[in-house]
């Protein structure tokens, strides 16, 4: 599903390069549940947003379902991530001027599922995750795990084949964290491919394969 | 989609309130004021195009060449209109205008009720077919075909009439001591005030030819220039094409015609779109103006919308970087670059349209206040329903998108990452940019401000400077009788000996001319061996004026009562140019029927006329009963009311079927000064909306400025810096660009108002606590505007600003 080859990412200061990915190379199979491990500073999120789509590599190759993202135009990636990618931040990211419900409509309206159907896969996802009372809500209204749980919902409402998920937990406390992991577990058991950016080695437990980042550099197994 | 973003731009305009509200008012003030403009200019514009072929009428003026000079008339002879319809084709009618009331106003009278009118004018029949006024009663083409009819207009109508059939009923006009009687054969709709021609009688053209007018020569020449001619052309002819026929007639038929006497006259032609604003001829319509004032105010007020609209930009950049969370997580979330632009686009839209709403009622509110200033009734409603849905969309659009366009395109254009780090640092015009557009609104601001203050200075000056007479508590009332009759002569004796009666009226005085109203001129010549000629004001007083007006004299003494000389008292200016050292008991030889007269006193130079002249010379005359055209009462400075009717109570029994038409000396004083009234209401009006502006363009720039520095100032509290230090490190930046503001603004206002004032033979300085007061009221203003943000950001806890680092 994902191949990364020799991925690079720094930043150029007055000549100096600053490095935050090295040499990276990673591939991704459908259905799989992939964590990302390293002390902060070791180009974990860039990692993650370069997999998104979101921040492009400064060297190297990226396919995405055997398609060249490297080469692609703006508009193509923009149809790409919409269709097939979904985020989870660590700080939720919901839109504070809309409502849950909304909230869980703004990715079909990019999409631009008509009206009918997308009343229909939005009510279910709020039943899905059981937040139907919550659906005229606003995101300051809820608490940290309902916000996330609506992330999680907005995330996958699109029905996305990966979702990408930073730090999920990190502003949640363990009780609520444990409920959003195994949502994903969940999720990723229905065949969604996963990858998590974690500090935590038990949520890293979650996934089925840990990479480690140190420095920029991927750590051998 | 477009549901969805509604409800968000609501939202924000909601969550908002204070940000919208100024953004919103901010926005609508400049569509107001611009459309103010607008509507006074669209109805200057407008003048005389009520008439259906108004496209066709041309008026047909003189150029006049004698002497070596050449002079350019609106009038021409009354010969000229029948002669173009027989001689030039293209010509398919004529009506000629002839304006009495712009001699001197008139008396019409029906039994008791009698008023005075400017509008008494004398046209062919064929007036109607020219132009488009609405004949309500009477036959348009025979009305006014028989000499001593007359059409009068609804409200004249109703004023002399009330509810009887206006039709038939006979109206007096009054001549010196004739008294010519009309015959009523129809009634005209009152006509427009976007009208050139404004009347309230239209009588026949031909009355002129019978004996009254024409026992004189004014009449019947081509050299006789006193009559307005219209000419409607046909369909098929232009209006180059006419001028070269005019050409020819003017060969043909003038070039050399002894009527003439040696004068050399030829045609122009005036297309009558163009005369209210295009023409400046002698005798020309008084209510015309300079299309140079329409072109500058339609400059000031789309530049008032282009500097809202700049303002309303920076406002909305500045809030949108607050969105730059909701923009990010859309762009994850899918959206297209198109779409995001179309979501800003369409909320600054939405803005718009509520600021265009909000501006329309502004109009309206502002109508009177532009009435003030202008004299002229403006109203949205004054204009049809497709100009003004025409002119509000393109208002909400242009003003939506010139808003919105800035922030939809640069900020859909950044990276979604960048966006989430907030670090936002060139989403903005530039900083040249920014900082020229304050210091620009401030200086204009200052500028006006200094302006005003200036004007209101002035105008205060006029009110209360000595004029070397008491103005106050005097009541002038228009005597409508000639005096040279002996019995008028008796009949105001007995008025004016009733009124002495009462205590309240302390003194009365009669005479021609009083301060602020009209003088006469004439030469006079000092006696003996250099004997020098001067051409003088001068005015037939009796032997009160002096006291009555409290003028001082300079030397010898008032007129006594016993005095029946033609005795003269001048003034220290005509004393001057005169070049009299010792003047009392002088002569003067006069050139206005008096002979030799002898001077028996100077008065001290006083303010007879505007305070922007310098006096002139005067001379002032006991005698000459006969031209008495005043009675001018001082009465005591109480109970007004009572007074007044007691003077009427008395003139109405003593003058019946003559108006009481009575006016304070002061107020025709101040009347001088109305323009200078109006000239300062505007810019006071103007400072107000300029300081309005600058203030809104530096709330926006000073939150964005805030913002940007978040961070910066988050850690400088971290670090230790005080409120005070902080909201003076926010504010100095803005300081330092008013202080630049006043720099450049002093001068400019300094040259502007100096020349102003030289309009002015009397004035006040411009002392230099004006532009100290203008510029601190600026900065004060700027400062309350700045401080806000930066007294927010100075307390502000600096772990939320950090928090995102």
């Amino acid at each position: 599903m994902i191949k990364l080859s020799a991925i690079e990412k720094y930043y150029e200061n007055r000549a100096i390069k600053t490095y935050v990915l090295r040499n990276i190379n990673l591939e991704v199979k459908p259905g799989e549940f992939v964590s990302v491990m390293g002390p902060s500073g070791s180009g974990k999120t860039t990692l993650l947003n370069i997999i998104g789509m979101l921040d492009t590599p400064s060297n190297g190759e990226y396919y995405f379902l055997d398609e060249p993202v490297h080469k692609m135009s703006e508009k193509k990636l923009t149809e790409l991530h919409k269709t097939y990618i979904g985020f989870v931040f660590q700080s939720y990211h919901l839109i504070d001027e809309l409502t849950v419900y909304e909230n869980l409509e703004t990715p079909l309206l990019y999409q631009k599922v008509n009206g009918n159907d997308r009343k229909g896969r939005v009510a279910e996802a709020l039943d899905k995750f059981n937040i139907v009372a919550k659906k005229d809500l606003f995101p300051n209204q809820l608490s940290g795990g309902q916000q996330q749980l609506v992330a999680i919902a907005r995330a996958v409402i699109a029905e996305p084949k990966l979702i990408l998920a930073d730090e999920p937990t990190g502003n949640l406390h363990s009780e609520q964290g444990k409920e959003i992991m195994d949502l994903l577990k969940e999720l990723n058991n229905q065949g969604t491919t996963i990858i998590q950016v974690t500090h935590s080695e038990t949520n890293a437990a979650y996934g089925n394969r840990i990479i480690r980042l140190k420095d920029g550099w991927i750590e051998k197994a | 989609m477009i549901e969805n973003y509604l409800k968000i731009a609501f939202r924000n305009i909601l969550r908002n309130k204070v940000y919208s509200f100024i953004n919103i008012v901010g926005l609508s003030i400049g569509i107001a004021s611009c459309l103010v403009i607008l509507l006074y200019v669209q109805y200057e514009f407008s003048f005389d195009r009520f008439n259906k072929n108004y496209s066709r009428i041309y008026r047909t003026a003189s150029e006049i060449s004698f002497s070596g000079k050449t002079i350019k008339a609106a009038v021409s002879s009354d010969k000229l209109g029948p002669a173009l319809k027989d001689d030039v084709p293209g010509v398919e009618n004529y009506t000629r205008i002839f304006d009495l009331g712009m001699i001197a106003r008139q008396l019409v009278k029906f039994q008791d009720r009698s008023f005075y009118t400017r509008g008494f004018m004398f046209v062919d029949s064929s007036f109607f077919s020219v132009f488009s006024y609405k004949l309500l009663e009477g036959n348009s083409s025979s009305a006014l075909s028989v000499p001593y009819s007359i059409v009068i207009t609804k409200s004249a109508a109703l004023k002399y009439f009330g509810d009887r059939d206006p039709v038939g009923q006979v109206v007096q006009l009054e001549q010196g001591d004739t008294t010519l009687n009309f015959t009523v054969t129809g009634v005209v709709a009152d006509p427009p005030s976007n009208s050139s021609l404004q009347f309230q009688f239209l009588s026949s053209f031909s009355t002129l030819y019978t004996n009254w007018w024409a026992h004189d020569i004014t009449i019947g020449k081509w050299g006789t220039i006193s009559y307005y001619t219209f000419i409607l052309s046909s369909h098929s002819q232009s209006a180059g094409n006419l001028r070269k026929e005019l050409a020819l007639f003017t060969e043909q038929h003038l070039k050399g015609n002894p009527e003439l006497e040696g004068m050399s006259v030829s045609v122009i032609l005036q297309p009558l779109k163009d005369i209210h604003l295009r023409s400046h001829l002698d005798y020309d319509f008084p209510s015309n103006m300079d299309i140079q004032t329409l072109y500058i105010l339609s400059v000031i007020a789309l530049f008032l919308l282009f500097l809202a609209c700049v303002n309303f930009m920076n406002l909305s950049t500045a809030k949108y970087v607050k969105r730059s969370k909701e923009i990010s997580v859309r762009k994850v979330l899918g959206a297209e670059r198109a779409q995001l632009i179309s979501q800003f686009l369409g909320e600054s839209l939405i803005t718009s349209l509520l600021a265009t709403v909000l501006g329309l009622v502004l109009v309206e509110l502002l109508a009177p206040y532009a009435k003030a200033l202008t004299g002229v009734g403006l109203s949205l409603h004054k204009l049809n329903g497709g100009v003004i849905g025409i002119g509000f969309v393109a208002a909400t659009v242009v003003t939506g998108l010139l808003a919105g366009i800035y922030p939809a395109v640069f900020l859909s254009s950044m990276e979604p990452l960048s966006l989430f780090k907030r670090t936002i640092k060139s989403v903005n015009l530039g900083d040249a940019v920014r900082k020229f557009l304050v210091v620009f609104q401030f200086t204009i601001s200052i500028a006006l401000i200094v302006c005003a203050i200036v004007v209101a200075n002035q105008m205060g000056y006029i009110q209360n400077s000595d004029l070397g007479f008491n103005k106050s508590n005097l009541v002038v009332i228009s005597l409508c009788r000639p005096l040279w009759q002996a019995d008028e002569m008796s009949r105001f004796d007995a008025y004016r000996t009733e009124i002495a009666r009462n205590p309240n009226v302390v003194s009365t005085t009669a005479s021609y001319g009083y301060p602020g109203g009209i003088f006469m001129k004439s030469s006079f010549q000092t006696t003996g061996k250099d004997s020098k000629s001067l051409v003088m004001n001068w005015v037939p007083v009796d032997s009160e004026y002096i006291n009555v007006l409290g003028l001082h004299m300079k030397a010898g003494v008032p007129f006594s009562k016993s005095h029946t000389q033609y005795g003269m008292i001048i003034n220290e200016s005509a004393q001057r140019e005169l070049g009299l050292n010792n003047p009392v008991g002088q002569e003067l030889v006069t050139y206005n029927g008096l002979g030799n007269c002898k001077i028996v006193g100077v008065v001290r130079d006083f303010n007879y006329q505007s305070l922007r002249n310098k006096i002139d010379p005067l001379v002032i005359f006991d005698g000459k009963q006969s031209q008495y055209q005043f009675l001018i009462c001082r009465i005591a400075p109480l109970n007004y009311q009572a007074t007044l009717n007691f003077l009427k109570t008395r003139w109405d029994e003593i003058y019946p079927g003559y108006p009481f038409d009575y006016s304070f000396l002061d107020a025709d004083l101040a009347r001088l000064y109305v323009n200078d009234g109006r000239f300062g209401g505007a810019v006071n009006g103007f400072a107000g909306l300029a300081i309005a502006i600058a203030c809104l363009g530096l709330f926006g720039l000073a939150s964005f400025g805030v913002q940007e520095r978040t961070k910066e100032i988050g850690i400088r509290k971290v670090l230790g810096a005080s409120v005070p230090v902080i909201i003076k490190l926010l504010s100095g930046e803005f300081v330092k660009l008013v202080l630049v503001a006043n720099v450049i603004a002093w001068p400019l206002a300094y040259y502007v108002m100096t020349r102003w004032l030289q309009g002015f033979a009397y004035r006040t300085g411009i002392g230099i606590w004006i532009f100290i007061l203008s510029g601190g009221i600026a900065l004060a203003v700027a400062l309350m505007t700045v401080a806000a943000h930066a007294i927010k950001a100075a307390t502000a806890n600096p772990i939320q600003s950090l928090r995102y680092e």
